[in-house]
């Protein structure tokens, strides 16, 4: 970077106009989800006329005030770096300053939305440690400006740390590592329309439908209170599916999201590139929105990789790398998923980030069959009992036959759950394999764990059982019905090594 | 199968055991004000249910569904001070050279440790009740996400000052 450059970016600077695009297009998105809510069922209801001018004006009245606010702040709004931080300096009444320390700056990541692309500006998102973590998003500036900041940042942090360790004790790779040139990306991933077919093929139907079905009851409940009708009423009415009613729509609803999914999975994950970047892995994707998500090695908490019936066919996983994210906020933008990966890349991520996995020497454990058992309670004779009550009341025979299905469907999913729910223990790492058509497979090290806690209910206790959940910076895995010793023993030992081993978890 | 760890040169079983410790209860006090601010929560909803539908009669028609479901609402608040008065023996923590636990649960019992090396910050709550009989709440934040921080109850102010320097000390010095 030169210095002229550098210095370009010390000024305090505002961003590029389409901010303010982007701002009033939300803005009329957001107005009119509302106002859809607001009206129709004004437009129906009998006093529309009178409450429709006074509400015509407030509403104006609003959008005009947030308007000029957002375009004041627009020409308030200035960002700059200096020699240690990130700053922004806004605020139309009261002025704001936030500094953000590089130290403290976990991740950044860029995001470009289509109108993004034709102005060639990005969405620049800052992420910081900590529990009272919270996130900067400067909304449009220029992507040559984006790229030299992160860089900057990025290389002052290097410095930092180099530093750090350079006080701490006496690194004799210092000299050496400064030597070392940034490699270039590596491209191991690119994804081409015949993959993204794929993956939208193989992706879950069935819960796309039942979210579409979902949708479209709570739909159904909005035109209730407009048109006064009870769906649910109908739906009892009519309930019939034994004689066929119900199996054309629900066709009907499959063959929808069938279509709907491919096309989300296609738009989400266009041209997808996943490299390995010198900090660690990089991975940008998207047609209409493009994304670019930055992994460090050293955050990476857990990495998770996924298939399913269909996917083993094309021999392709779901490949999930999930890395610390601040307290707060956890949105699926921190979240680097990458799907149809082949088996060495998936090899290759995990040699990368944690290199002691080869020589790890694991133990198999499984899980009590009483897990199996309990849950068919919960899962199998509630929902049981429950049904056969509606089909004695209402006396339908669709009621009767969810009534015996229930059960049965539960039965199986459980038995499967169980027969492939696997613990491996390493010294370093545990690995847990579960799924019930499909495989996920999760490994992550020991010493990154934030805290170990066991649970046993009034039944376990009497069993000598126990739930173990290992909470890490990204979510917790929960191991169902272990046997307590092991339980115990696990725990230990997870505790021994965080406490012993004392290395940064990110 | 048979053992959890092969290949290492600790043995599992000299390592320190979460079973043999020793845990030190909650403040006798806790138990007497937590059933004091369930109750005043309990009789404000029921007063405001009662009061909403007596001086409202059209809202609910049959007087026999206000005063059952102010008698359940009742009900509901006795079930759970006799879970908070039985699982009062089984809240406990303890302090140990390099993590701290806490357990607590009647029916599902459950223990969470959480090492210092692990901890963000921690915050000291004290309640408009528990003020007046100067007990406080301790809060444990790991970067593990609500389900892992560890909240204790019931504990001295002091006692609750004493343990928080005592933490942050200890999570410093892995800095």
């Amino acid at each position: 970077m030169s210095n002229e450059q550098l210095l370009d970016l010390y000024e305090p600077k505002r961003q590029s106009p389409v901010a303010i695009m982007m701002f009033i297009i939300s803005f009329i998105r957001k107005f009119f989800n509302i106002a859809i809510y607001v009206f129709i069922p004004l437009f129906v209801g009998k006093q529309a006329a009178s409450i429709m001018t006074y509400l015509e004006i407030a509403a104006l009245v609003i959008a005009v005030f947030i308007l000029t606010m957002s375009i004041l702040s627009y020409f308030k709004y200035y960002y700059f770096i200096d020699d240690q931080s990130f700053n922004i300096q806004k605020g139309v009444l009261s002025k704001k300053k936030v500094n953000l320390p590089f130290e403290r700056i976990q991740n950044i990541n860029f995001e470009q939305k289509i109108i993004h692309q034709i102005f060639g500006v990005v969405t620049l998102q800052i992420d910081t440690a900590g529990s009272a973590g919270n996130e900067i998003k400067v909304e449009a500036l220029p992507k040559a400006e984006a790229e030299a900041i992160r860089d900057y940042i990025l290389e002052q942090k290097r410095e930092l740390s180099l530093q750090h360790t350079d006080t701490d004790e006496e690194v004799a790779g210092v000299e050496e590592a400064e030597v070392i040139e940034r490699k270039p990306d590596e491209l191991l991933l690119n994804l081409g329309i015949l993959d993204l077919m794929k993956i939208g093929v193989s992706q879950n139907h069935i819960r796309t439908a039942f979210i579409i079905i979902g949708l479209g009851f709570s739909f159904a409940g909005n035109l209730e209170d407009i048109f006064k009708i009870n769906f649910f009423d109908l739906f009892v009415e009519n309930a019939d599916f034994i004689g066929n009613t119900y199996i054309f729509p629900l066709v009907f609803f499959l063959i929808i999201s069938f279509f709907i999914t491919l096309v989300r999975t296609i738009l989400k994950h266009f041209d997808l590139r996943f490299y390995k970047s010198h900090e660690g892995f990089k991975v940008t994707s998207g047609l209409f929105t493009r994304q670019e998500v930055a992994l460090r090695r050293e955050k990476v908490q857990i990495i998770q990789w996924t298939d399913n019936p269909i996917r083993r066919i094309f021999k392709i996983f779901t490949l999930d790398i999930k890395q610390a994210v601040s307290g707060i906020v956890r949105n699926n933008k921190q979240k680097a998923e990458v799907p149809g990966c082949y088996q060495h890349q998936v090899d290759e991520v995990l040699k990368s980030c944690f290199p002691d996995l080869a020589d790890e020497d694991f133990s198999e454990h499984r899980i009590h069959s009483a897990f199996v058992i309990r849950r068919f309670i919960y899962f199998g004779l509630i929902p049981l009992a429950l049904f056969l009550t509606l089909y004695f009341i209402l006396e339908k025979i669709n009621f009767l036959v969810i009534a015996i299905a229930f059960p049965v469907f539960a039965l199986l999913l459980l038995l499967l759950f169980h027969k492939k729910y696997r613990v491996y223990v390493g010294t370093q790492f545990i690995k847990i394999k579960k799924g019930f058509f499909g495989t996920s497979r999760a490994v992550f090290p020991l010493y990154k764990i934030q805290a170990v806690e066991i649970e046993q209910s009034i039944y376990q206790r009497r069993k000598d059982l126990a739930n173990v959940s290992i909470h890490t910076a990204n979510g917790t895995l929960t191991i169902p019905y272990f046997p307590l010793e092991k339980a115990l023993e696990l725990k230990n030992y997870a505790l021994y090594k965080v406490e012993s081993e004392n290395r940064p978890w990110m | 199968m048979e053992n959890l760890f092969t290949n290492q040169q600790i043995d599992v079983s000299a390592l320190p055991q979460i079973q043999d410790v020793t845990w030190s209860p909650l403040n006798k006090k806790y138990l007497p004000i937590s059933l004091i601010g369930t109750w005043i929560f309990g009789l404000i909803l029921c007063g405001i249910f009662l009061g909403v539908n007596l001086t409202n009669t059209d809202l609910i028609e049959a007087d026999w569904v206000v005063w059952g479901v102010s008698g359940g609402i009742i009900l509901l608040f006795v079930l759970i001070s006799i879970v908070s008065i039985l699982g009062f023996k089984h809240k406990a923590y303890a302090l140990r050279e390099h993590d701290i636990l806490y357990k607590s649960g009647l029916i599902f019992r459950k223990t969470i440790a959480l090492p210092y090396n692990r901890v963000q910050h921690s915050e000291i709550n004290q309640g408009p009740i528990e003020r007046n009989f100067d007990l406080a709440q301790l809060e444990v934040f790991t970067a593990g996400g609500s389900n892992s921080d560890l909240v204790i109850p019931g504990l001295l102010n002091e006692d609750a000052q004493r343990i928080k320097t005592f933490i942050m000390a200890k999570s410093a010095n892995h800095e």
